[in-house]
């Protein structure tokens, strides 16, 4: 559970994952292939696989991103998130073929080096319709590959958690660059309004819950202040065995209802920051929602041998209104919880 | 456990059921919008055409090889009733993105004869689409087979006719691509790749099509004949006007332009 590093660890409800994710990746293609012989029996083979692999890829990536605010608005996604990585990899795969045979396909064999053609071949940088879109594919691919090289927790490690998830925040530049690559590209080809439409209710929808969740992790809250302190909310706001997570002063703070008692840490796992106020707490450690790594409320200090800290927070409890001081204490500074119940 | 209570922890053995169940409709959703994605995307591809490339399949071909104004075999089959000769004009490719005129040369010394002279046989993968034909010469100057002499020497003509001036509106493409060996072989998704064999040899050439989707051919050539190649690339794939004298050799139309003057309609 450390934020260490072994071998992957093979359990079953990734394996269940992998077994599905595989089972889409065929079923699509195939699907894809069996409906292009039908419709588009004339189509070349190598325009199949770079327009079959084009589509899946953004398929999932669209999947990939819509993961991760559908789990914080619905808890019930989390099992979609826990080897979400496997699906960035294989994303990137998928991308990667769709890549190589659209280089081999577009810029070998000619009197350019293929890479030097990418870039040259077209040189209206300088115009919008029509700009050389393969590079825009191109600099999303190197993004992916470096998201997918460094998803192993080895990298996690090495770079600090800080670095790695700025490192995988640049999913969405590499959005931004698809988009771009795809409507300067064949948008810009086939006319037809379904592609372009795809796209944009795909964009409208993944900015839609990003928003969504991000109102529930209780950014952009007008709080009352105390001296010190801040109102959060009242008790019976927080279901029991869980949070309420607000965001003060750029602190991501989770405020827990456990066994009559309330206690506040840092929102943010140590591990891939992980909110870990959409956890729970289990056996009496706060469990992040993401890859279960724990934490004692008390003191944000993973229970041993592990050695994993998080910030706390003093609370003040007045009447049924919750109250928190946004000032981090030291990672794992213990206090005593606040007790709800005489 | 109610399912309110259920919680999701990848590392234990089983899912609460709850979450199990909700996952598996998840799932199928987007098993569903994924198969939705593939029919919409695959039954509306409006812009693949029918040519012909025939990969891996290598055919004789014996004619009068003719350098200008771009590389041609030209195949005659007898006469007709009027005693003309029945012919076809073949564009000549190299394998790749490459124009004929290298291979060509290499053959010109092999035979130590000018082509004018005599029938070469050649060996090569046909491109074919709306009545126009090319040869890529897929072993590149080894596509060469034999030649024999032209008896006739009349036969080594073309029959030139002047059409006037003309303003065509259409889009600059590599024939190689365009008619057969990609699909789709122009607009935009094409644009870097025609331009890279243009780079390399391959004639560019006019596609002008009608209301009705009919097309006609021309080869592009400068004002005085020259080739053209790095002038006409960053108009490759775009809508374009151009203006210039318009001639037939046999059944090709060329269009002899100043690059200067090609401007894109959108």
């Amino acid at each position: 559970m450390s934020v260490n590093y072994a071998g992957i660890l093979w359990n079953r409800q990734k394996k269940i994952y992998d077994w599905i994710l595989f089972f889409f990746v065929l079923a699509y293609l195939g699907a894809y292939i069996g409906l292009t012989s039908t419709f588009a029996p004339e189509i070349t083979a190598e325009t199949m696989i770079i327009r079959a692999t084009a589509t899946l890829a953004l398929l999932l990536l669209h999947i990939i991103l819509m993961i991760g605010p559908l789990a914080r608005l619905n808890s019930k996604f989390l099992p979609m998130l826990y080897n979400r990585r496997h699906l960035g990899v294989t994303m990137f795969l998928v991308a990667l073929v769709h890549g190589i045979f659209s280089i081999l396909q577009f810029h070998s064999l000619g009197d350019k080096v293929a890479l030097v053609s990418l870039f040259t071949s077209n040189g209206n940088y300088a115009a919008l319709t029509e700009f050389p879109f393969q590079v825009l594919g191109f600099f999303a691919l190197i993004i992916f590959f470096l998201m997918a090289a460094t998803s192993h927790d080895f990298w996690l490690k090495n770079l600090s958690p800080r670095v790695w998830k700025s490192l995988h925040m640049m999913v969405y530049v590499a959005y931004a660059l698809i988009i771009m690559h795809v409507m300067l590209g064949i948008v810009q080809f086939e006319s037809h309004p379904f592609l372009y439409g795809f796209l944009m209710v795909g964009m409208m929808i993944i900015i839609a819950l990003h928003f969504a969740s991000s109102v529930k992790s209780g950014r952009g809250l007008d709080l009352k202040s105390a001296p010190g302190f801040y109102h959060a909310c009242n008790v019976e706001d927080i279901a029991d065995d869980c949070a309420k997570i607000v965001t003060l002063n750029g602190e991501s703070i989770a405020i827990f209802k456990y066994d009559g008692k309330l206690s506040a840490i840092s929102n943010v796992c140590k591990h891939q920051n992980g909110p870990l106020g959409e956890g729970k707490v289990v056996d009496g450690c706060v469990t992040c929602p993401w890859h279960g790594y724990q934490y004692e409320p008390h003191n944000g200090t993973s229970p041993p041998p592990f050695t994993e800290k998080v910030s706390t927070y003093r609370l003040k409890l007045e009447e049924e209104k919750v109250f928190v001081n946004p000032d981090p204490l030291p990672e794992g500074t213990a206090l005593d919880p606040v007790l709800t119940e005489g | 456990m109610s399912d309110k209570k259920e919680f999701y922890i990848g590392y234990l053995p089983k899912a609460p059921k709850g979450i199990s169940r909700f996952t598996a409709v998840a799932i199928l959703m987007f098993f569903l919008l994924l198969v939705a994605s593939a029919y919409v995307v695959v039954s509306n591809q409006t812009t693949i055409n029918n040519g012909s490339f025939e990969y891996g399949e290598l055919t004789e071909v014996e004619g009068l090889i003719y350098m200008g104004p771009q590389p041609f075999i030209k195949v005659i089959d007898g006469k007709d009733i009027n005693g003309e000769p029945v012919f076809k004009n073949i564009l000549l490719i190299n394998f790749g993105k490459f124009g004929a005129t290298s291979s060509l040369e290499k053959i010109k010394s092999k035979i130590a004869l000018t082509f004018d002279r005599v029938y070469v046989k050649l060996r090569g993968t046909l491109i074919y689409h709306n009545g126009v034909t090319l040869l890529e010469l897929t072993e590149n100057e080894n596509s060469y087979i034999s030649y024999r002499p032209l008896v006739d020497k009349s036969l080594y003509s073309k029959d030139i006719r002047k059409l006037g001036s003309q303003t065509l509106t259409g889009e600059i493409i590599d024939p190689k691509c365009y008619f057969g060996s990609m699909k789709p072989g122009e607009g935009k998704p094409h644009k870097s790749c025609a331009g890279l064999c243009i780079s390399g040899g391959i004639p560019p050439m006019y596609v002008v099509k009608n209301d009705q989707g009919l097309a006609d051919y021309y080869l592009i050539m400068g004002e005085n004949g020259e080739r053209l190649k790095d002038e006409v690339i960053p108009y490759v794939s775009d809508v374009t006007t151009l203006s210039g004298k318009v001639e037939t050799l046999d059944e090709w139309k060329v269009v002899y332009v100043n690059p200067a003057n090609i401007k894109r309609t959108k």
